[in-house]
């Protein structure tokens, strides 16, 4: 009797006569389908988006499940899994882009980064003189950050100054969001700011953080921003909202980055 | 729609765009008075610090530009 050579397929053997092929077709099929439904059976293990199939100790396909945001596919030398990495850079997290909102929210944030820095790309405002946008840090609006910060301006009397508020920057020298052309989208006529979060995922210190921002108020001048500040929360930072100074909205792209 | 909130939930990647809910639009409203109230506090300031100066000169009888002349 003829068969298959991997599976063992039975197959007509040149002799057979032509009445015989029905069955014999009959016989080949249904080992066929056999061997199918037991492959199948043994991939089918995938329930949820992101699940992987991998190998088992007997060699048999095992599901594992998607891990949780930020964690990396790791091996223990037997097997695969998703662990919290802790180090390998940064990391793009979440990408926020407003079109006339009156705030700007990062929840949830995953607190095993060391880091955070926030860039503000191309931003402006509705009403752009003397408004602002500044952060505000686990939606803690005691006054608990320190800040410094100073401004230059072309054609303006450079300012500085210190605070002790309810959110990182004051809204006259050092937000994160100054001052900024109101609709004027060119690259260079918009808010383009940094603001680093140090000790991010500490749940006894206090946060450092340090910040810069270009920007151009839509009178044809651009002014630089430097600042920085302590912030005297102890909780990792798991929440980042933009706050404004007064009734305009935000349009722009924030991205938000982690370091672990 | 009015006072919306972009909010990114990072955990997840969701995004919403949802209107502000009421302790919000406290918070929101809170927050403008006392950016308005630092703001008043720092032109005062500067008021202050401006006439302060003009009247230096004034006593002393030289322009803002002849000052700086002055200090180099």
């Amino acid at each position: 009797m003829a068969t298959t050579p991997t599976y063992n397929w039975q197959m007509p053997d040149p002799t057979d006569f032509v009445t015989n092929l029905p069955a014999d077709f009959e016989t080949f099929g249904d080992a066929v389908d056999a061997t199918v439904s037991q492959i199948e059976t043994k991939l089918d293990v995938i329930t949820t988006e992101g699940d992987l199939v991998v190998g088992d100790a007997s060699g048999d396909p095992v599901r594992v499940p998607i891990g949780t945001a930020g964690q990396v596919l790791a091996s223990d030398g037997d097997t695969v899994e998703w662990v919290t990495a802790t180090s390998g850079g940064m990391q793009l997290i979440a990408t926020a882009t407003p079109s006339a909102a009156t705030t700007v929210s990062f929840t949830s944030i995953p607190t095993n980064f060391k880091m955070l820095l926030l860039v503000s790309d191309s931003v402006f405002q509705s009403v752009g003189l003397e408004n602002s946008f500044r952060v505000r840090l686990n939606n803690d609006s005691g006054n608990n950050y320190f800040n410094f910060g100073f401004r230059v301006q072309a054609g303006g009397t450079p300012g500085f100054g210190n605070s002790n508020n309810d959110a990182i920057g004051s809204s006259f020298n050092d937000a994160f969001v100054p001052q900024s052309n109101t609709t004027d989208t060119t690259l260079n006529r918009t808010s383009n700011s940094e603001l680093w979060i140090y000790n991010a995922d500490q749940t006894t210190g206090r946060k450092r953080y340090t910040q810069t921002s270009i920007n151009h108020n839509g009178s044809n001048f651009s002014g630089q921003i430097a600042g920085g500040g302590i912030y005297t929360g102890t909780s990792a930072i798991s929440q980042i909202d933009l706050i404004r100074n007064d009734t305009q909205t935000i349009t722009g792209t924030i991205r938000l980055y982690g370091f672990l | 729609m009015n006072n919306i909130k972009h909010e990114v939930i990072v955990s997840t990647g969701e995004i919403l765009e949802r209107e502000m809910t009421a302790e919000e639009l406290a918070q929101d409203k809170l927050d403008r008075e006392a950016a308005a109230a630092e703001a008043a506090n720092k032109k005062a300031e500067i008021a202050a610090k401006e006439a302060a100066r003009q009247a230096l000169l004034d006593k002393l009888g030289i322009t803002a530009d002849e000052a700086k002349l002055l200090l180099g």
